[in-house]
């Protein structure tokens, strides 16, 4: 066995450029097929999320608090303030109820730092937020959002109450994802780097996810790996009203309201927004989805089909270059298990080159699984006609010299 | 007895045509003898041969390996037996040409526990010597002579402490002078124990041999 694998290693350095080559091809085919995956992820999960979510009329949300128009606004006394009267008018509770609406928050803007030891040598920020520095991402949510996304976890009793009022100490009652559960219990608290303080009441369970919409990319957030905090922005400041507009959804069975919002924000010069249906938004996601799958897959399959012909090419040419030297080793005492272990390390070892990439990119995932056990089923679906090949020679055919 | 052969047949299929290489050979070899196979082109001998190293296998009849029926072994029992008990000396030597005279040798003991890891430096001396070409080791087998690449076959079938050489026109290849040599080395083997099996198309080799079996048309006549 050892023997073999030795040989395979040997192989592999005679015919490097050959190697690579077929590396480079495997990669492309396994980064392809995870992209693939990926979206066939996202795609469940939309289905899940659109099963789950309750609510019994239609979601709106305003689209467009365009960047430039936030310098403006921002930057002038005057529009400063019209906007945070405005916004006081428009967001009043009788107001909504005039028009029959509810609203929730979900702000997802920022991101956090958890000042404390066990968080930072988990590693959990790296993991889920796909950056460098360690910060987790963090949400800014309303207390309804989890009965909208019918989010599920391990609370204390009363965490609606104390998510909307907050704690009386001052401390920020935080629900975290389920992959904070490995490191924290209920009850602990941590600190942020600005040193304020939170009190944990709540884990999520695992496969909690929501639709942050705006990208229309249709790519569901997993909120794994979520700090989610009650939303505390401040009406009183334009900064945050801009915040508000974006992450605010609407609940009502008319776009009414939105519009008069939009038409009062056109009025007054502010913004100009752009109102959409939840509806719209996931139909354009799945849409979006389902292309990237299609386009993807496409590319992907016929990378992957010439990197399948190239390899099992190379192969057998390979096994035709050293079938004598398979039959000399035969003669010297290996079975012909022993020439297929020496042959199938070598794709082997190229699979699981071939996989790195996918597995920087993706991490421990459900893509690098799926990844994985493609690349399990693709290695022996490269195997396959050599196997055929190697099981068909007998030795002295094997031992005469010459190309067949 | 070491080897013993009972209606050997070989059938090879060809599409629909068949050929029958042999025809029902029965033979025994003991232990230490020194036999050659001698016959027309054709006639079956390297069939014999390959059936008797665990090469290839029967179609029919009984082949018993120190007593062991071994036609009916297992692909892995095969090499372990090709590995310790047959040494191979072919007419082209079946040689890697790209390995170093030791790399080749050593090949037998890759696939075997018999000899430890610190022994075989000593033991691929041991036999580079007995063939004498010890001052060979590390060199490419492509700058070796005819001659001296055969000595590396039989160096390589004798390290892992074989019983039996299966030599199949080991002196083809080889001009008369060179050929002489190689068997002197096959005499000096057989003295020492060897059990040794020579197909061969030359008289003079056979001469040298305890018995001759004549094969002819796939039988034994
Ligand atoms: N792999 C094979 N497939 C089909 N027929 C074969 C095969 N090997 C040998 N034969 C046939 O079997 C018969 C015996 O062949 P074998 O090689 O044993 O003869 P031989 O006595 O060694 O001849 P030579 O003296 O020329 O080496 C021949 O008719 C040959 O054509
Ligand atoms: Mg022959």
């Amino acid at each position: 066995m050892i023997n073999n694998f030795l040989f395979a290693i040997d192989d592999i350095f005679s015919n490097y450029k050959k190697f690579i080559a077929g590396f480079l091809q495997i990669m492309v085919t396994f980064i392809f097929f995870a992209i693939v995956a990926s979206k066939v992820k996202s795609l469940f999960m939309i289905s899940y999320i659109e099963k789950n979510m309750v609510i019994d009329n239609e979601v709106y949300t305003f689209m467009n608090c365009i960047p430039a128009d936030i310098g403006t606004v921002i930057n002038d006394e005057e529009k400063r303030d019209k906007l945070i009267n405005l916004w006081k008018e428009v967001s009043s509770d009788d107001m909504l109820a005039s028009y029959g609406a509810k609203i929730y928050v979900a702000d997802n803007e920022s991101k956090i730092t958890i000042n404390d030891a066990r968080y930072a040598q988990s590693g959990i920020a790296k993991k889920n937020s796909l950056t460098a520095d360690n910060r987790s991402l963090k949400l800014e949510v309303t207390a309804n959002f989890f009965d909208i996304f019918s989010l599920k976890g391990n609370f204390v009793p009363e965490y609606k109450e104390v998510f909307s009022t907050g704690e009386d100490d001052g401390v920020t009652p935080v629900i975290l994802g389920y992959s904070f559960a490995k490191i924290y219990e209920i009850g602990d608290s941590f600190k942020d780097e600005k040193d304020d303080e939170y009190r944990i009441i709540g884990f999520l369970n695992k496969d909690s996810y929501y639709l942050y919409p705006s990208s229309l990319s249709g790519e569901p957030v997993d909120l794994g790996g979520y700090v989610i905090i009650p939303a505390k922005l401040d009406a009183d400041e334009a900064t945050d009203v801009c915040r508000l507009i974006d992450g605010i959804y609407v609940i009502s069975n008319t776009p009414d309201y939105c519009d008069y919002v939009q038409r009062r924000m056109a009025e007054e010069e502010l913004f100009t927004l752009d109102v959409r249906s939840f509806t719209y938004e996931l139909e354009s996601g799945i849409e979006y989805l389902k292309d990237g799958i299609k386009v993807n897959g496409f590319l992907g399959g016929i990378v992957c089909a010439f990197a399948f012909m190239g390899l099992v090419g190379n192969l057998v040419q390979y096994i035709s270059d050293y079938k004598r030297e398979f039959a000399i080793n035969m003669l010297c005492g290996s079975d012909k298990a022993g020439i297929i272990t020496r042959i199938y390390v070598q794709v082997l070892l190229l699979v699981i080159f071939g996989i790195i990439p996918t597995v920087i990119l993706y991490g421990k995932s459900v893509e690098l699984m799926c990844t994985v056990v493609f690349a399990i089923i693709f290695s022996l679906g490269i195997m396959a006609y050599p196997l055929i090949l190697i099981r068909r020679f007998t030795i002295e055919e094997m031992l005469k010299r010459g190309t067949e | 007895m070491l080897i013993e052969m009972r209606n050997i047949r070989k059938v090879y299929e060809q599409g629909d045509s068949t050929c029958e290489a042999l025809a029902g050979i029965d033979l025994k070899i003991s232990q230490g003898e020194s036999v050659a196979i001698m016959g027309p082109s054709g006639s079956g001998k390297s069939t014999l041969l390959n059936i008797m190293g665990c090469i290839d296998r029967a179609t029919e009849g009984e082949y018993y390996f120190d007593g062991k029926e071994v036609n009916d072994y297992s692909d892995g029992e095969r090499a372990k037996l090709r590995n310790e008990y047959l040494g191979f000396v072919l007419q082209d030597f079946a040689l890697i040409e790209r390995y170093t005279v030791k790399e080749n040798v050593i090949l037998p003991l890759k696939y075997s526990k018999k000899i430890k890891k610190e022994a075989r430096e000593a033991r691929i001396d041991e036999v580079l010597k007995l063939v004498g070409i010890e001052e060979k080791k590390e060199q490419s087998v492509l700058k070796l002579s005819g001659g001296q690449r055969q000595r590396v076959a039989i160096a390589r079938a004798l390290v892992n402490e074989a019983e039996v050489l299966l030599c199949d026109e080991p002196t083809g290849a080889l001009d008369k002078a060179t050929g002489r040599e190689i068997v002197n080395v096959f005499e000096e083997l057989n003295k020492k124990g060897k059990t040794i099996v020579i197909v061969t198309h030359d008289p003079d080799v056979a001469a040298e041999c305890d018995r001759v079996i004549k094969i002819v048309d796939g039988r034994v006549e």
